[in-house]
């Protein structure tokens, strides 16, 4: 009997995403929120991309970390495995900032 | 000398991998599906000075999903009356971006933007990247390192690296 992976409701006629394993609603969800931590993540990674000032470099680095981890954070919540593209760009630009720092 | 190599008279050996031509995802700019033709090209005009022509394509799970590219933002940019000029149908080309362009600037690039038609292993040799990325009619694909994503790799690079060592010969 299909059941989802996050709110473990269950239901002969319960239709679950096949990518996520979740319902319907919490997919939605998972996507609400991942949206608006992806769109975070994606400016301040194309501003990290073109900023000059090391400063400001540091802070955009900072901040696709903390969207980041935050981003994993939900994945794991809802019982999903984070893209390589995520864990990547996450330590890359922890990288970034902590060569910036020096 | 493997089939291919023989067949081009190339010493296969001498010739570079995949993984030796990889550009990790974070040199290109990164668009979310939802974002706007008007943001898009804003992104590849900044990327165009630092020689990038695509912009990659993430979702909700920052997973790639696809790439945009230069001819996907101006096929997003015609009206589509365009697309029947073969038909007959006149076209005042001059007067064609004053119509509407508000209206198109504004749909998202999940309508434009190409797919990710194939993928290549990091191991693979660049003659049969070149193969692949033919006969998918692709200028850009992902690069794979068993199931891990590690970047991209471009037609440009395996066209130099192709080409100088057949000359080399």
């Amino acid at each position: 009997m299909p059941r989802c992976n996050k709110c473990g409701k269950k239901g002969l006629f319960l239709k679950i995403e096949g990518d996520t394993g979740l319902c319907l609603a919490c997919n939605e969800d998972f996507a609400r929120e991942g949206k608006t931590l992806t769109q975070k993540i994606i400016e301040a990674k194309n501003k990290a991309t073109t900023e000059k000032d090391p400063k400001e470099i540091i802070r955009f680095c900072q901040d696709i970390e903390d969207h980041g981890n935050k981003l994993i954070a939900l994945h794991q919540a809802y019982h999903l495995e984070p893209s390589h593209e995520l864990q990547d760009l996450v330590k890359n630009y922890q990288k970034m900032r902590e060569l910036a720092e020096k | 000398m493997s089939e291919t190599g023989r067949y081009l008279g190339v010493n296969m050996e001498k010739i570079k991998k995949v993984m030796d031509l990889v550009i990790p995802l974070a040199d290109y700019p990164h668009i979310p599906y939802w974002g706007t033709l008007k943001e898009a090209i804003v992104q590849l005009n900044v990327a165009y000075e630092t020689g990038h022509h695509t912009i990659l394509v993430f979702d909700e799970a920052y997973k790639l999903v696809g790439m945009l590219l230069q001819q996907d933002i101006l096929r997003g940019l015609e009206p589509e009356f365009a697309q029947h000029y073969e038909e007959g149908v006149p076209i005042a080309w001059d007067n064609l971006f004053k119509s509407g362009s508000e209206a198109r600037l504004s749909r998202p690039i999940k309508e434009f933007m190409s797919g990710v038609t194939a993928k290549l292993d990091a191991e693979d040799s660049i003659l049969k990247a070149s193969h692949i990325m033919l006969k998918n009619n692709a200028s850009l694909l992902p690069v794979m390192d068993g199931d891990k994503l590690i970047g991209v790799i471009r037609m440009g690079d395996l066209f130099h690296e192709i080409t100088n060592a057949v000359l080399s010969l």
